[in-house]
Protein backbone atom coordinates (compact mmCIF):
# COMPACT_ATOMS: atom_id res chain seq x y z
CA UNK A 1 0.00 0.00 0.00
CA UNK A 2 1.41 3.42 -0.95
CA UNK A 3 1.79 6.18 1.63
CA UNK A 4 -1.02 8.20 0.07
CA UNK A 5 -3.53 5.37 0.14
CA UNK A 6 -2.47 4.44 3.67
CA UNK A 7 -3.14 8.01 4.81
CA UNK A 8 -6.50 7.97 3.03
CA UNK A 9 -7.42 4.71 4.74
CA UNK A 10 -6.46 6.07 8.17
CA UNK A 11 -8.43 9.28 7.57
CA UNK A 12 -11.45 7.27 6.44
CA UNK A 13 -11.23 5.22 9.63
CA UNK A 14 -10.92 8.34 11.77
CA UNK A 15 -13.91 9.91 10.02
CA UNK A 16 -16.07 6.83 10.57
CA UNK A 17 -15.06 6.55 14.22
CA UNK A 18 -15.85 10.22 14.73
CA UNK A 19 -19.23 9.70 13.06
CA UNK A 20 -20.03 6.73 15.30
CA UNK A 21 -19.03 8.68 18.42
CA UNK A 22 -21.04 11.71 17.28
CA UNK A 23 -24.14 9.59 16.60
CA UNK A 24 -23.74 7.87 19.99
CA UNK A 25 -23.44 11.18 21.84
CA UNK A 26 -26.37 12.64 19.91
CA UNK A 27 -28.48 9.60 20.72
CA UNK A 28 -27.50 9.59 24.42
CA UNK A 29 -28.09 13.35 24.69
CA UNK A 30 -31.49 13.02 23.03
CA UNK A 31 -32.54 10.20 25.37
CA UNK A 32 -31.76 12.55 28.27
CA UNK A 33 -33.38 15.46 26.42
CA UNK A 34 -36.67 13.58 26.16
CA UNK A 35 -36.76 13.37 29.94
CA UNK A 36 -36.40 17.14 30.26
CA UNK A 37 -38.79 18.27 27.57
CA UNK A 38 -42.40 17.96 26.48
CA UNK A 39 -44.37 18.54 23.30
CA UNK A 40 -42.60 19.07 19.99
CA UNK A 41 -39.13 18.83 21.52
CA UNK A 42 -40.05 15.38 22.78
CA UNK A 43 -40.70 14.26 19.19
CA UNK A 44 -37.51 15.90 17.90
CA UNK A 45 -35.41 14.30 20.62
CA UNK A 46 -37.02 10.92 19.95
CA UNK A 47 -36.10 11.13 16.27
CA UNK A 48 -32.54 12.14 17.16
CA UNK A 49 -32.35 9.23 19.63
CA UNK A 50 -33.28 6.80 16.85
CA UNK A 51 -30.92 8.44 14.34
CA UNK A 52 -28.04 5.92 14.74
CA UNK A 53 -30.46 3.05 14.08
CA UNK A 54 -32.06 4.75 11.08
CA UNK A 55 -28.73 5.91 9.63
CA UNK A 56 -27.19 2.48 10.25
CA UNK A 57 -30.10 0.66 8.60
CA UNK A 58 -29.95 3.02 5.60
CA UNK A 59 -26.17 2.65 5.31
CA UNK A 60 -26.36 -1.16 5.57
CA UNK A 61 -29.05 -1.21 2.89
CA UNK A 62 -27.11 1.12 0.58
CA UNK A 63 -23.84 -0.78 0.96
CA UNK A 64 -25.56 -4.12 0.53
CA UNK A 65 -26.27 -3.33 -3.12
CA UNK A 66 -22.78 -1.85 -3.57
CA UNK A 67 -21.04 -4.92 -2.22
CA UNK A 68 -22.93 -7.17 -4.65
CA UNK A 69 -21.43 -5.24 -7.53
CA UNK A 70 -17.99 -5.08 -5.94
CA UNK A 71 -17.19 -7.93 -3.60
CA UNK A 72 -13.97 -5.97 -3.36
CA UNK A 73 -10.67 -7.25 -2.03
CA UNK A 74 -10.38 -3.88 -0.30
CA UNK A 75 -13.08 -4.92 2.14
CA UNK A 76 -11.29 -8.00 3.27
CA UNK A 77 -10.09 -7.81 6.82
CA UNK B 1 8.52 4.35 16.43
CA UNK B 2 7.96 4.73 20.16
CA UNK B 3 4.56 6.30 19.47
CA UNK B 4 3.63 3.30 17.31
CA UNK B 5 4.67 0.92 20.04
CA UNK B 6 2.59 2.84 22.61
CA UNK B 7 -0.41 2.85 20.26
CA UNK B 8 -0.02 -0.87 19.75
CA UNK B 9 0.17 -1.49 23.51
CA UNK B 10 -2.90 0.70 24.05
CA UNK B 11 -4.77 -1.23 21.33
CA UNK B 12 -3.77 -4.61 22.79
CA UNK B 13 -4.84 -3.48 26.26
CA UNK B 14 -8.25 -2.51 24.89
CA UNK B 15 -8.60 -5.78 22.97
CA UNK B 16 -7.87 -7.62 26.22
CA UNK B 17 -10.30 -5.45 28.20
CA UNK B 18 -13.02 -5.78 25.58
CA UNK B 19 -12.65 -9.55 25.40
CA UNK B 20 -12.54 -10.34 29.09
CA UNK B 21 -14.96 -7.78 30.49
CA UNK B 22 -17.48 -8.91 27.85
CA UNK B 23 -16.93 -12.60 28.50
CA UNK B 24 -17.21 -12.25 32.28
CA UNK B 25 -20.39 -10.23 31.89
CA UNK B 26 -21.93 -12.34 29.10
CA UNK B 27 -24.21 -14.65 31.08
CA UNK B 28 -25.45 -12.13 33.66
CA UNK B 29 -25.86 -9.56 30.91
CA UNK B 30 -27.99 -11.96 28.87
CA UNK B 31 -30.22 -12.42 31.92
CA UNK B 32 -30.38 -8.62 32.35
CA UNK B 33 -31.36 -8.13 28.69
CA UNK B 34 -34.08 -10.79 28.83
CA UNK B 35 -35.58 -9.61 32.13
CA UNK B 36 -35.12 -5.99 31.07
CA UNK B 37 -37.18 -6.56 27.93
CA UNK B 38 -40.11 -7.77 30.02
CA UNK B 39 -39.67 -4.99 32.59
CA UNK B 40 -39.89 -2.30 29.90
CA UNK B 41 -43.56 -3.28 29.64
CA UNK B 42 -44.15 -3.84 33.37
CA UNK B 43 -47.09 -1.44 33.50
CA UNK B 44 -48.89 -3.10 30.59
CA UNK B 45 -48.17 -6.60 31.96
CA UNK B 46 -49.41 -5.72 35.46
CA UNK B 47 -52.55 -4.20 33.98
CA UNK B 48 -53.19 -7.23 31.77
CA UNK B 49 -52.66 -9.66 34.64
CA UNK B 50 -54.84 -7.52 36.91
CA UNK B 51 -52.42 -7.78 39.81
CA UNK B 52 -52.96 -4.20 40.98
CA UNK B 53 -56.34 -3.42 42.55
CA UNK B 54 -58.15 -0.49 40.93
CA UNK B 55 -60.66 2.00 42.25
CA UNK B 56 -64.29 1.45 41.26
CA UNK B 57 -64.98 5.18 41.51
CA UNK B 58 -64.34 7.73 38.81
CA UNK B 59 -61.26 9.93 38.77
CA UNK B 60 -63.49 12.86 39.77
CA UNK B 61 -64.87 11.12 42.86
CA UNK B 62 -64.39 13.21 45.96
CA UNK B 63 -61.51 12.04 48.09
CA UNK B 64 -62.12 11.07 51.66
CA UNK B 65 -59.55 11.83 54.29
CA UNK B 66 -56.48 9.61 53.99
CA UNK B 67 -56.80 8.96 57.71
CA UNK B 68 -59.99 6.95 57.04
CA UNK B 69 -58.07 4.50 54.84
CA UNK B 70 -55.34 4.33 57.50
CA UNK B 71 -57.90 3.65 60.24
CA UNK B 72 -59.56 0.92 58.18
CA UNK B 73 -56.19 -0.72 57.50
CA UNK B 74 -55.35 -0.60 61.21
CA UNK B 75 -58.74 -2.08 62.10
CA UNK B 76 -58.42 -4.85 59.49
CA UNK B 77 -54.84 -5.72 60.46
CA UNK B 78 -54.51 -5.04 64.19
CA UNK B 79 -51.09 -6.71 64.40
CA UNK B 80 -49.67 -4.36 61.78
CA UNK B 81 -48.57 -0.74 61.84
CA UNK B 82 -48.73 1.77 59.02
CA UNK B 83 -45.31 2.75 57.65
CA UNK B 84 -46.43 5.11 54.92
CA UNK B 85 -49.30 6.38 52.84
CA UNK B 86 -48.89 7.19 49.17
CA UNK B 87 -50.71 8.77 46.28
CA UNK B 88 -49.92 7.92 42.66
CA UNK B 89 -52.68 9.37 40.46
CA UNK B 90 -50.84 8.49 37.22
CA UNK B 91 -50.50 4.78 37.89
CA UNK B 92 -53.15 4.22 40.55
CA UNK B 93 -55.91 6.79 40.01
CA UNK B 94 -58.43 7.05 42.84
CA UNK B 95 -56.39 4.74 45.02
CA UNK B 96 -54.55 5.30 48.27
CA UNK B 97 -51.42 3.19 48.79
CA UNK B 98 -50.90 2.07 52.37
CA UNK B 99 -47.67 0.34 53.36
CA UNK B 100 -47.90 -1.72 56.53
CA UNK B 101 -45.49 -3.93 58.48
CA UNK B 102 -45.73 -6.06 61.63
CA UNK B 103 -46.03 -3.87 64.76
CA UNK B 104 -42.62 -2.84 66.04
CA UNK B 105 -40.98 -2.96 62.62
CA UNK B 106 -39.27 0.23 61.52
CA UNK B 107 -37.89 -1.00 58.20
CA UNK B 108 -39.68 -1.59 54.90
CA UNK B 109 -38.09 -5.04 54.49
CA UNK B 110 -41.22 -6.95 55.50
CA UNK B 111 -43.62 -4.31 54.26
CA UNK B 112 -46.98 -5.11 52.70
CA UNK B 113 -48.52 -2.81 50.12
CA UNK B 114 -52.27 -2.38 50.53
CA UNK B 115 -54.73 -0.34 48.53
CA UNK B 116 -57.72 1.70 49.70
CA UNK B 117 -60.33 3.49 47.64
CA UNK B 118 -59.79 7.24 47.90
CA UNK B 119 -63.52 7.88 47.45
CA UNK B 120 -64.73 5.56 50.21
CA UNK B 121 -61.67 4.63 52.26
CA UNK B 122 -62.57 0.95 51.78
CA UNK B 123 -59.66 -1.47 51.44
CA UNK B 124 -59.39 -2.79 47.89
CA UNK B 125 -56.74 -5.44 48.30
CA UNK B 126 -53.02 -5.91 48.67
CA UNK B 127 -50.00 -6.63 46.59
CA UNK B 128 -46.86 -8.54 47.32
CA UNK B 129 -44.56 -7.39 44.49
CA UNK B 130 -42.35 -10.46 44.92
CA UNK B 131 -45.32 -12.68 44.01
CA UNK B 132 -46.07 -10.95 40.70
CA UNK B 133 -44.29 -11.79 37.45
CA UNK B 134 -42.82 -8.31 37.04
CA UNK B 135 -41.94 -8.09 40.75
CA UNK B 136 -40.11 -11.42 40.53
CA UNK B 137 -38.23 -10.33 37.40
CA UNK B 138 -37.38 -6.94 38.92
CA UNK B 139 -35.90 -8.65 41.97
CA UNK B 140 -33.80 -10.80 39.65
CA UNK B 141 -32.84 -7.87 37.39
CA UNK B 142 -32.03 -5.37 40.14
CA UNK B 143 -30.85 -7.54 43.02
CA UNK B 144 -30.16 -11.09 41.79
CA UNK B 145 -32.35 -12.14 44.76
CA UNK B 146 -29.48 -11.05 47.03
CA UNK B 147 -30.79 -7.73 48.37
CA UNK B 148 -28.37 -4.78 48.57
CA UNK B 149 -25.36 -7.05 47.85
CA UNK B 150 -27.10 -8.10 44.63
CA UNK B 151 -27.53 -4.42 43.71
CA UNK B 152 -23.77 -3.94 44.02
CA UNK B 153 -23.20 -7.04 41.89
CA UNK B 154 -25.48 -5.40 39.31
CA UNK B 155 -23.33 -2.26 39.49
CA UNK B 156 -20.22 -4.37 38.92
CA UNK B 157 -21.79 -6.01 35.85
CA UNK B 158 -22.74 -2.54 34.56
CA UNK B 159 -19.15 -1.38 35.11
CA UNK B 160 -17.82 -4.37 33.14
CA UNK B 161 -20.22 -3.63 30.30
CA UNK B 162 -19.25 0.05 30.37
CA UNK B 163 -15.56 -0.87 30.08
CA UNK B 164 -16.47 -3.31 27.30
CA UNK B 165 -18.29 -0.56 25.37
CA UNK B 166 -15.49 1.99 25.69
CA UNK B 167 -12.71 -0.50 24.91
CA UNK B 168 -14.85 -1.79 22.04
CA UNK B 169 -14.83 1.72 20.59
CA UNK B 170 -11.03 1.83 20.71
CA UNK B 171 -10.86 -1.58 19.04
CA UNK B 172 -13.43 -0.45 16.46
CA UNK B 173 -11.33 2.51 15.24
CA UNK B 174 -8.70 0.49 13.29
CA UNK B 175 -11.38 -1.93 12.02
CA UNK B 176 -13.26 0.85 10.17
CA UNK B 177 -10.09 1.90 8.37
CA UNK B 178 -10.74 -1.09 6.11
CA UNK B 179 -14.42 -1.86 6.50
CA UNK B 180 -16.85 0.93 5.70
CA UNK B 181 -19.57 1.61 8.27
CA UNK B 182 -22.57 -0.55 7.40
CA UNK B 183 -20.75 -3.13 5.24
CA UNK B 184 -21.71 -6.70 6.10
CA UNK B 185 -19.49 -9.17 4.24
CA UNK B 186 -21.93 -11.80 3.03
CA UNK B 187 -20.73 -14.96 1.31
CA UNK B 188 -17.28 -14.68 2.88
CA UNK B 189 -17.84 -17.10 5.73
CA UNK B 190 -19.87 -17.00 8.92
CA UNK B 191 -17.09 -15.53 11.01
CA UNK B 192 -16.58 -12.39 8.91
CA UNK B 193 -20.32 -11.78 8.68
CA UNK B 194 -20.72 -12.20 12.45
CA UNK B 195 -17.75 -9.90 13.09
CA UNK B 196 -19.20 -7.21 10.81
CA UNK B 197 -22.60 -7.52 12.47
CA UNK B 198 -20.99 -7.32 15.91
CA UNK B 199 -19.14 -4.12 15.04
CA UNK B 200 -21.97 -2.55 13.07
CA UNK B 201 -24.71 -3.22 15.64
CA UNK B 202 -22.37 -2.23 18.46
CA UNK B 203 -21.81 1.12 16.71
CA UNK B 204 -25.52 1.88 16.21
CA UNK B 205 -26.60 1.01 19.78
CA UNK B 206 -23.54 2.59 21.45
CA UNK B 207 -25.32 5.77 22.62
CA UNK B 208 -28.30 3.91 24.06
CA UNK B 209 -26.06 1.28 25.65
CA UNK B 210 -23.92 3.95 27.33
CA UNK B 211 -27.01 5.57 28.86
CA UNK B 212 -28.52 2.30 30.09
CA UNK B 213 -25.22 0.98 31.43
CA UNK B 214 -24.23 4.17 33.21
CA UNK B 215 -27.67 4.49 34.81
CA UNK B 216 -27.60 0.78 35.72
CA UNK B 217 -24.28 1.38 37.45
CA UNK B 218 -25.74 4.29 39.44
CA UNK B 219 -28.90 2.35 40.34
CA UNK B 220 -26.69 -0.38 41.77
CA UNK B 221 -25.73 2.12 44.48
CA UNK B 222 -29.36 3.03 45.29
CA UNK B 223 -29.49 1.33 48.69
CA UNK B 224 -26.00 2.53 49.59
CA UNK B 225 -26.94 6.12 48.71
CA UNK B 226 -30.13 5.98 50.77
CA UNK B 227 -28.09 4.53 53.64
CA UNK B 228 -25.66 7.44 53.42
CA UNK B 229 -28.58 9.88 53.45
CA UNK B 230 -30.06 8.13 56.49
CA UNK B 231 -26.73 8.35 58.33
CA UNK B 232 -25.93 11.93 57.39
CA UNK B 233 -28.87 14.29 56.74
CA UNK B 234 -31.52 12.19 58.48
CA UNK B 235 -28.99 11.24 61.17
CA UNK B 236 -28.53 14.90 62.15
CA UNK B 237 -32.30 15.34 62.36
CA UNK B 238 -32.61 12.18 64.46
CA UNK B 239 -30.01 13.52 66.92
CA UNK B 240 -32.04 16.72 67.18
CA UNK B 241 -35.32 14.76 67.53
CA UNK B 242 -33.89 12.64 70.35
CA UNK B 243 -34.12 15.69 72.58
CA UNK B 244 -37.84 15.90 71.84
CA UNK B 245 -40.76 13.86 73.14
CA UNK B 246 -41.47 10.98 70.69
CA UNK B 247 -45.00 10.47 69.43
CA UNK B 248 -47.06 7.29 69.25
CA UNK B 249 -46.06 6.04 65.81
CA UNK B 250 -49.35 4.13 65.42
CA UNK B 251 -51.56 7.09 66.33
CA UNK B 252 -49.57 10.33 65.92
CA UNK B 253 -51.28 13.40 67.45
CA UNK B 254 -51.22 15.06 64.04
CA UNK B 255 -52.98 12.81 61.55
CA UNK B 256 -51.73 12.02 58.04
CA UNK B 257 -54.06 14.55 56.38
CA UNK B 258 -52.73 17.46 58.47
CA UNK B 259 -49.16 16.34 57.79
CA UNK B 260 -49.94 16.21 54.08
CA UNK B 261 -51.52 19.66 54.11
CA UNK B 262 -48.57 21.16 56.01
CA UNK B 263 -46.08 19.62 53.57
CA UNK B 264 -48.10 20.81 50.59
CA UNK B 265 -48.04 24.35 51.97
CA UNK B 266 -44.23 24.20 52.09
CA UNK B 267 -43.92 22.72 48.60
CA UNK B 268 -42.75 24.73 45.63
CA UNK B 269 -45.36 25.48 42.95
CA UNK B 270 -46.04 22.43 40.76
CA UNK B 271 -44.85 19.99 43.41
CA UNK B 272 -47.27 17.63 45.17
CA UNK B 273 -47.21 15.08 47.94
CA UNK B 274 -46.43 11.54 46.82
CA UNK B 275 -45.81 9.78 50.07
CA UNK B 276 -46.13 10.40 53.79
CA UNK B 277 -43.83 8.26 55.92
CA UNK B 278 -45.03 7.84 59.49
CA UNK B 279 -42.86 8.66 62.52
CA UNK B 280 -40.69 5.86 63.91
CA UNK B 281 -39.41 4.29 60.68
CA UNK B 282 -35.97 3.98 59.10
CA UNK B 283 -36.82 7.02 56.98
CA UNK B 284 -38.23 9.28 59.69
CA UNK B 285 -37.54 10.23 63.30
CA UNK B 286 -39.59 9.04 66.32
CA UNK B 287 -41.12 12.52 66.34
CA UNK B 288 -41.51 13.50 62.69
CA UNK B 289 -43.29 12.54 59.52
CA UNK B 290 -41.08 12.46 56.40
CA UNK B 291 -43.10 13.65 53.43
CA UNK B 292 -41.86 12.98 49.90
CA UNK B 293 -42.85 15.39 47.15
CA UNK B 294 -42.77 14.96 43.39
CA UNK B 295 -42.75 17.51 40.58
CA UNK B 296 -45.37 17.58 37.87
CA UNK B 297 -43.47 18.10 34.63
CA UNK B 298 -40.14 17.68 32.87
CA UNK B 299 -37.21 16.65 35.03
CA UNK B 300 -39.12 17.58 38.22
CA UNK B 301 -41.53 14.71 37.49
CA UNK B 302 -38.64 12.32 38.13
CA UNK B 303 -37.16 14.18 41.10
CA UNK B 304 -38.31 14.18 44.66
CA UNK B 305 -38.28 16.67 47.48
CA UNK B 306 -38.45 16.11 51.23
CA UNK B 307 -40.40 17.96 53.92
CA UNK B 308 -40.12 17.02 57.60
CA UNK B 309 -43.30 17.59 59.60
CA UNK B 310 -43.48 17.64 63.39
CA UNK B 311 -46.05 14.94 64.22
CA UNK B 312 -46.87 16.59 67.57
CA UNK B 313 -47.53 20.14 66.36
CA UNK B 314 -48.18 19.77 62.61
CA UNK B 315 -45.54 22.39 61.83
CA UNK B 316 -42.97 22.16 59.08
CA UNK B 317 -39.77 21.28 60.95
CA UNK B 318 -37.36 21.22 58.03
CA UNK B 319 -37.20 21.26 54.24
CA UNK B 320 -33.86 19.50 53.62
CA UNK B 321 -32.16 19.71 50.26
CA UNK B 322 -31.99 16.42 48.41
CA UNK B 323 -28.30 15.56 47.93
CA UNK B 324 -26.97 15.41 44.38
CA UNK B 325 -26.18 11.67 44.57
CA UNK B 326 -29.82 10.86 45.37
CA UNK B 327 -30.96 13.12 42.52
CA UNK B 328 -28.62 11.28 40.14
CA UNK B 329 -30.08 7.94 41.20
CA UNK B 330 -33.66 9.25 40.91
CA UNK B 331 -32.99 10.41 37.33
CA UNK B 332 -31.25 7.14 36.49
CA UNK B 333 -34.37 5.02 36.93
CA UNK B 334 -36.42 6.33 33.98
CA UNK B 335 -33.31 6.58 31.81
CA UNK B 336 -32.54 2.95 32.58
CA UNK B 337 -36.02 1.50 32.06
CA UNK B 338 -37.18 3.85 29.27
CA UNK B 339 -40.65 4.19 30.76
CA UNK B 340 -41.03 7.94 30.40
CA UNK B 341 -41.84 8.44 26.73
CA UNK B 342 -44.82 6.26 25.96
CA UNK B 343 -45.02 3.20 23.74
CA UNK B 344 -42.68 4.53 21.03
CA UNK B 345 -39.82 4.88 23.50
CA UNK B 346 -40.57 1.43 24.93
CA UNK B 347 -40.34 -0.03 21.43
CA UNK B 348 -37.00 1.75 20.87
CA UNK B 349 -35.78 0.34 24.20
CA UNK B 350 -36.90 -3.16 23.19
CA UNK B 351 -35.16 -2.99 19.79
CA UNK B 352 -31.94 -1.72 21.36
CA UNK B 353 -32.11 -4.35 24.12
CA UNK B 354 -32.51 -7.16 21.58
CA UNK B 355 -29.70 -5.80 19.41
CA UNK B 356 -27.48 -5.63 22.49
CA UNK B 357 -28.56 -9.14 23.43
CA UNK B 358 -27.53 -10.27 19.96
CA UNK B 359 -24.07 -8.69 20.00
CA UNK B 360 -23.43 -10.04 23.50
CA UNK B 361 -24.17 -13.57 22.34
CA UNK B 362 -22.41 -13.24 19.01
CA UNK B 363 -19.37 -11.66 20.68
CA UNK B 364 -19.07 -14.74 22.88
CA UNK B 365 -19.49 -16.92 19.79
CA UNK B 366 -16.70 -15.00 17.97
CA UNK B 367 -14.35 -15.61 20.89
CA UNK B 368 -15.29 -19.32 21.09
CA UNK B 369 -14.95 -19.74 17.30
CA UNK B 370 -11.50 -18.13 17.36
CA UNK B 371 -10.37 -20.48 20.12
CA UNK B 372 -11.84 -23.45 18.28
CA UNK B 373 -9.98 -22.54 15.08
CA UNK B 374 -6.70 -22.02 16.88
CA UNK B 375 -6.93 -25.10 19.06
CA UNK B 376 -5.52 -27.74 16.65
CA UNK B 377 -2.55 -25.49 15.73
CA UNK B 378 -1.38 -24.96 19.27
CA UNK B 379 -2.56 -27.81 21.45
CA UNK B 380 -2.11 -26.98 25.10
CA UNK B 381 -1.29 -23.36 24.41
CA UNK B 382 -3.35 -20.51 25.80
CA UNK B 383 -5.53 -18.84 23.14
Amino acid sequence: MSNTSAIKTIRKGQRTTRLVVLLALLSAGSIAGMLLSDGLWDVIFFLLATLPLIFGAWQAYALRTTSIKKPARKLEK
Amino acid sequence: MQANSQRSRWFRLNIWLHRWTSLVATLPFLVLCLTGTVLIFHEEIDDALGVVPVSQGTADSQHHALAIGVAKAQAAFPNDRVLSVGLDPDHHPGVQLIVTAPKGDTSFDNAQLRFADLATGELLGELDPAKTLTGFLLELHAEWFLGPIGELIGALIALLVLISLLSGLVVYAPYVKRIAFGVLRRGRGTRLLQLDMHNFIGAVVLGWALVVTLTGFLLGFGTVAIGIWQMTELGHLREFAERMEPVNANQPPVDVDRALAAAQSAAAPGWHVQSVIFPGTDFSTPRHYTVLLGGSEGLDERMFGVVIIDAATGEVALVPKVPIYLKAIAVSEPLHFGDYGGLSLKILWTICTWLTLFITANGAWLWWDRRRRRAPKSVGAEA
